[in-house]
């Protein structure tokens, strides 16, 4: 081989040498990314379990709050549907007495002027009229004292249930109205005037927007409730433009501190009293509001009130991402 | 196909060949300036031009350069990743582990989407079962790789292609029969 050719060929090997040194170099670094990028996801993963424990924790942490104005609310109705089936076990022996004289006659087992005694007498004890008034007017309070149950108790499981990854194209309003029916007993000393356009059906998880509106609510009252020299007004808007639907809560209570507004999102962040606020509330509606790709603005003014606005944009088809 | 098969070639045929040939068979079948580099992807028909015309040059069957070059492969691969191969006590768990470990770590280092779908089974002692499949066919290479690991643990083997993809069938089928050579 000639001088220039094994100049040449030793050219070669070390560039073949360098070459081989900056590939393992590389695939150090490949590997040690790999590596570094895998423990991650499994952080995120983990991260991403703890949220989950953490809003259901949060979620019935919030029941304990809601749990004396429910058992109220059920009360209520529990009272009267067991006051008005009391007033039909008392019509009950009358009612019998009739069905069974019924039956006789049906069967021509008895005499005309017995059945005309027999209705005289039952009429004599309790009025005909009576129990034709009262009996349909005990049996439809019964049924929508029943039904006021049964939306309460749906409400509450509605809420209670983890469903995270429940997406599906809805609407909205609904658990707004989830909400307002939920906190019924909260509110009831409140003027709250809710202002809903006609939504457009979004990609969403209903159960926990319902936990948004909440949260959000819970929280305005607790502010409202700071105020005792005022009445407590909270506005809800819900509104919508072709991109975006628009959630605003608006208060008139005692408003928030710079400190308090820079701060709201941390968790276990709260101004509550000890042992009346998890300080997760609105760590949780953030989250939520960030899993819907949306955005949460406050503003707000000490003694005046506060104003939440949620931006959420409308999703026509399901995101990957959002999974 | 990944750079790095392409530098085990590269380095078989300067090692045997010298470097002109190297550079004939580059200036033939590949874009001009073409340097390997083991992470980058390259047309897998640059490899089988390359290896067509290594038959040519050395007058062999097709069939024996991938055999051959299969062989070498391993050694190389073993030089640049001892690591991996340290992870096995011996030949049948490298076998066993070629799915589960080898290219778990290969898809790690270079991502690659199209790694060949190997299922090994024991039948009995000295005698596995090993199923192959890729839409590259290269069994032949598979073997090779196969004897390099039998050398590189000082096995005997004996390798039977019952089923072949260039026959026709869904897979590969090698009957992979080895016994430890007397010390």
């Amino acid at each position: 081989m000639s001088e220039v050719g094994h100049n040449y060929e030793k050219a070669y090997l070390r560039e073949k040498a360098a070459r081989d040194e900056l590939e393992r170099l590389l695939e150090d670094k490949t590997r040690a990314l790999f590596n570094a990028n895998q423990a991650l996801e499994e952080k995120i993963e983990l991260l991403q379990n703890q949220q989950a424990v953490l809003m259901q924790t949060e979620k019935m942490a919030t029941l304990g709050t809601l749990s004396a104005g429910v058992a109220h609310e059920i009360n209520n109705p529990l009272a009267y549907v067991t006051s008005n089936l009391e007033s039909i076990g008392y019509l009950k022996p009358t009612l019998v007495s009739l069905l069974q004289l019924a039956q006789k006659l049906m069967s021509q087992s008895v005499p005309e002027q017995e059945v005309i005694e027999t209705i005289t007498q039952l009429d004599n004890g309790l009025s005909l009229e009576f129990i034709l008034e009262d009996l349909d007017e005990l049996l439809d309070d019964t049924h929508e004292g029943l039904k006021r149950i049964s939306a309460i108790v749906t409400n509450l499981l509605s809420f209670a249930r983890p469903k995270n990854n429940l997406m599906a194209m809805s609407d909205v309003t609904e658990s707004l109205d989830g909400a307002i029916k939920l906190l019924t007993n909260q509110l009831k000393n409140s003027k709250v005037e809710c202002i809903k356009e006609e939504l457009p059906l979004t990609y969403c998880n209903l159960s926990a927007i319902n936990q948004v509106f909440v949260n959000l609510l819970l929280n305005a009252k607790y502010a409202c409730d700071l105020m005792t020299e005022q009445y407590p007004h909270l506005v809800v808007k819900l509104s919508a433009d072709p991109e975006y639907i628009y959630i605003e809560i608006k208060d008139n209570g005692e408003g928030m501190s710079d400190e308090t507004i820079d701060r709201i999102f941390e968790p276990f962040y709260t101004t509550k009293p000890v042992g009346k606020g998890t300080g997760m509330g609105m760590a949780i509606v953030y989250s939520i509001v960030k899993e819907h790709r949306g955005d949460i603005y406050i503003e707000s003014t000490l003694r005046k009130g506060s104003l939440i606005r949620c931006r959420l944009p409308i999703v026509k088809e399901p995101n990957p991402n959002f999974e | 196909m990944k750079g790095v098969i392409f530098r085990g070639l590269e380095s078989l045929v300067i090692e045997k060949c010298g470097m002109a040939a190297w550079e004939a068979l580059l200036e033939k079948n590949a874009p001009d300036d073409r340097v390997y580099i083991s992470a980058q992807s390259y047309p897998d028909e640059e490899l089988f031009g390359l290896a067509q015309d290594v038959a040519v040059a050395l007058q062999l069957p097709m069939t024996d350069v991938l055999r051959a070059f299969g062989e070498y492969l391993f050694g190389y691969l073993l030089q640049r990743h001892p690591t991996i191969v340290d992870e096995f006590d011996g030949f049948v768990s490298l076998i066993m582990g070629i799915d589960s470990v080898i290219h778990v770590e290969v898809a790690k280092l270079y991502q690659e989407p199209n790694l060949p779908k190997i299922r090994c089974e024991v039948i009995e002692e000295g005698f596995i079962l090993m199923h192959y499949y890729s839409s590259r066919k290269l069994c032949l290479c598979a073997e090779g790789l196969i004897y390099g690991a039998a050398a590189h643990y000082n096995m005997n083997v004996t390798l039977d292609h019952v089923e072949c993809m260039h026959k026709g069938a869904d897979e590969c089928a090698i009957e992979v029969r080895f016994i430890k050579v007397a010390a």
